[in-house]
This record gives C-alpha cells, sequence and structure tokens, in this order.
C-alpha cells in the first residue's frame, strides 16, 4: 500500500528530524500506525478516499509532530551513541584479530604442504601411518615414513592440543636419540623442523639409516610420557 | 464534551504508565485503548503520542522492542520499566492530591453558593 498522501505526510515529518539515522525507524513506526488506521476505516465499510483522508486529518500537524520529534532525536546525543557503538566494534575487532592470525595460521598448516623438507619425489618409498599416541592433553599423529636414496629416513607426524584444555602447552619436538632401528642402532644424526599453529606439523630426517632395516622404531620415554610405535620398512628383504 | 489540550497534555504520560502497567502495547492499540477507556474524551490527535512515547523512553520510563502482534504483522511495543512504575506510582498520588485539593475548591464554592 503506497499512499501519495501518506507519504507526503511522513515526508513533511521527517523533514524536522535532523538525526538522519533515526529516520528510518519513526517513519517505520508511524507508517505502521497509518496503516492500522487505514485497515480499521476500511473495515468500518469507509471507501478508500475517505480512509485516506481521514488517516492524515486524524495523524495530526505533521509539523508539529516533526518538531517534537526532533527535540527526542537529538542529533548530540544520537552522534555520541553511534561513536561510542563504532568504538565497541574496532575494540571486538582488535580483540578478535589475534585469534583469527591462530586459526588463518592453523587453516594455513593444515593445507600446506610441508614444502620446508626434501622433494618426496626423490624418495624411494614411502610409507602412510596414522599412530596416533596421547600424552598428556597431546596428541602426536605420525603421518608418513619416506626413504631415500641417500639413506635418509624421513619422518613425518603432527601434534595438537586437545582443545580448551588448561594445561600448559609445552613445546613438543621428537628427539632423534629417540630413533632405533630393528637391529638396535640407535640414531642421533638428524634435522628437523616444525610449523605453528593450532596443528603442528614437524618432520625429522635421520640421517644414515641402514638400508638393511626392517623396522623403524619410535621410542620416546621422557618422564613417564611414553610413544612407541613401530614401522615395518620396504627394505631388508621385505621387497 | 472538549477537553482543553493543555489538560490532556500535562496527563498523558500518567494516562500512558497507567496503561503500560497493565500490559506492553504498541501506539495504535495505547490510541484506541485510550479513546475506549476515556469514551472518547480524550481524542488527541495520533501523531503526537509518539514525540511522547520517544520522550519517555528517553526518560527511561519504558523501553521499545519489536514484536508481532495478533494480525501478525510486526509492531514496535512499549513496555514500563521499573523507573516507569515508580514514576507512576508518584504521579498519581500527585494527582490524587490535585484533584482532591480542585474538588474541595469546586465544592466548596458550589456548596457557598447552594
Amino acid at each position: 500500500m503506497l499512499l501519495p498522501e501518506r507519504e507526503e505526510f511522513l515526508k513533511r515529518v521527517l523533514s524536522h528530524v535532523k538525526f538522519k539515522y533515526d529516520h528510518l525507524d519513526i517513519k517505520r513506526e508511524l507508517t505502521e500506525h497509518m496503516e492500522d488506521m487505514y485497515d480499521d476505516f476500511m473495515s468500518h465499510g469507509i471507501d478508500e478516499e475517505t480512509a485516506t483522508r481521514l488517516m492524515v486529518e486524524y495523524m495530526g500537524d505533521p509539523d508539529e509532530i516533526g518538531e517534537r520529534l526532533n527535540e527526542q532525536h537529538s542529533c548530540v546525543l544520537g552522534n555520541i551513541w553511534r561513536a561510542v557503538r563504532a568504538l565497541a566494534v574496532i575494540m571486538v575487532i582488535l580483540s578478535i584479530i589475534p585469534a583469527f592470525n591462530t586459526s588463518l595460521l592453523a587453516v594455513y598448516s593444515v593445507f600446506s604442504g610441508y614444502s620446508e623438507t626434501r622433494d618426496r619425489s626423490e624418495a624411494i618409498y614411502d610409507i602412510k601411518r596414522s599412530d596416533t599416541v596421547r600424552i598428556d592433553d597431546l596428541y602426536f599423529k605420525l603421518e608418513e615414513v619416506l626413504y631415500y636414496s641417500d639413506n635418509d629416513l624421513e619422518i613425518r607426524y603432527r601434534t595438537w592440543y586437545q582443545p580448551f584444555s588448561k594445561s600448559v602447552r609445552w613445546s613438543f619436538s621428537l628427539p632423534s636419540r629417540c630413533i632405533y632401528d630393528n637391529m638396535g642402532t640407535q640414531y642421533s644424526d638428524s634435522s628437523g623442523g616444525s610449523s605453528a599453529g593450532l596443528i603442528s606439523r614437524h618432520y625429522l630426517i635421520v640421517e644414515g639409516f641402514s638400508p638393511e632395516a626392517e623396522k623403524v622404531i619410535i621410542n620416546y620415554d621422557y618422564d613417564g610420557r611414553k610413544i612407541y610405535i613401530e614401522v615395518p620398512l620396504k627394505a631388508g628383504g621385505s621387497e | 464534551m472538549e477537553i482543553d489540550k493543555g489538560l490532556i497534555g500535562g496527563s498523558t504520560v500518567l494516562m500512558l504508565l497507567a496503561l503500560l502497567e497493565e500490559r506492553d502495547f504498541y501506539g495504535y492499540e495505547i490510541i484506541k485503548e485510550l479513546r475506549e477507556k476515556s469514551e472518547n474524551i480524550f481524542e488527541f490527535k495520533e501523531g503526537t503520542l509518539y514525540p511522547v512515547l520517544h520522550r519517555m523512553e528517553n526518560a527511561g520510563l519504558v523501553k521499545s522492542y519489536r514484536k508481532a502482534a495478533e494480525s501478525g504483522k510486526e509492531r514496535k511495543y512499549y513496555s514500563i520499566t521499573a523507573a516507569g512504575l515508580k514514576r507512576f506510582s508518584d504521579e498519581k498520588e500527585q494527582w490524587k492530591t490535585f484533584t482532591l485539593s480542585v474538588n474541595k475548591v469546586i465544592g466548596g464554592r458550589s456548596h457557598a453558593f447552594a
């Protein structure tokens, strides 16, 4: 229902209200009032033309109403309110940004590859794994073991913390001294790296790993925290 | 009978608080209710209700919210606040004292002329 008489009335009222941001609310409320009045007239059998005329007449003087509304919708108070609200929004955004950064890193770390490690096409073979071990609130997941022609053995794994855990988040990475083969050799020459984020990616490259070994054994035992995983290899006569 | 607009103006807030003490209303309902309760004596221009309601809201006597009315159409409702209830009881007392005094004067004069 778009009545030009009603629109004209509303325009006159709003022309007095200087605080433009409240125009929509005021217009809505007055429009609804006039709609209800118009419907009431119609339900009493009054014709459209008379209903429209009476509707505008019953509302009163648009200039007077507009001026009195203007007194209640002050520019000064309205603008202070808007400024406070804008400031609150900025504060919220500023407090979200650090959390957002962390989650962005986590997303990045989930989707990005192990770009800092060796090229996987150089590997003689790779073994996919998904052994998960929990140490306190930390999860350790072995994902892949790769073996290269220069006797480098690479172990790829991820770690993450139990969500909402209150424990101290100690940073974890697998020390090379806990890498053994099935012949009891302990390997200590290694290099490794980790990514930050909610889920950290890690790699550990053990140099000079015996091509005859049938298994690589991850045996981590520190202060009662244990990881023990045996991974059968494809070398050593198994293939 | 027509009543001087100034008189109505002075007691509008009191009447609105009395209505809103019963339940929440939207503007058009308030007009209908006032008209009915006052038996058509208070026929003020309907649009002038809103500056009064907005003033009461600014003063913290009422607060507004939007809700679907019985018709299913969404309307802006007004509800009385704790400050509004306090104001209502204060103003009601003042009004009683005022009308009592006026009645005494009127009653006194009419008695004198009798």
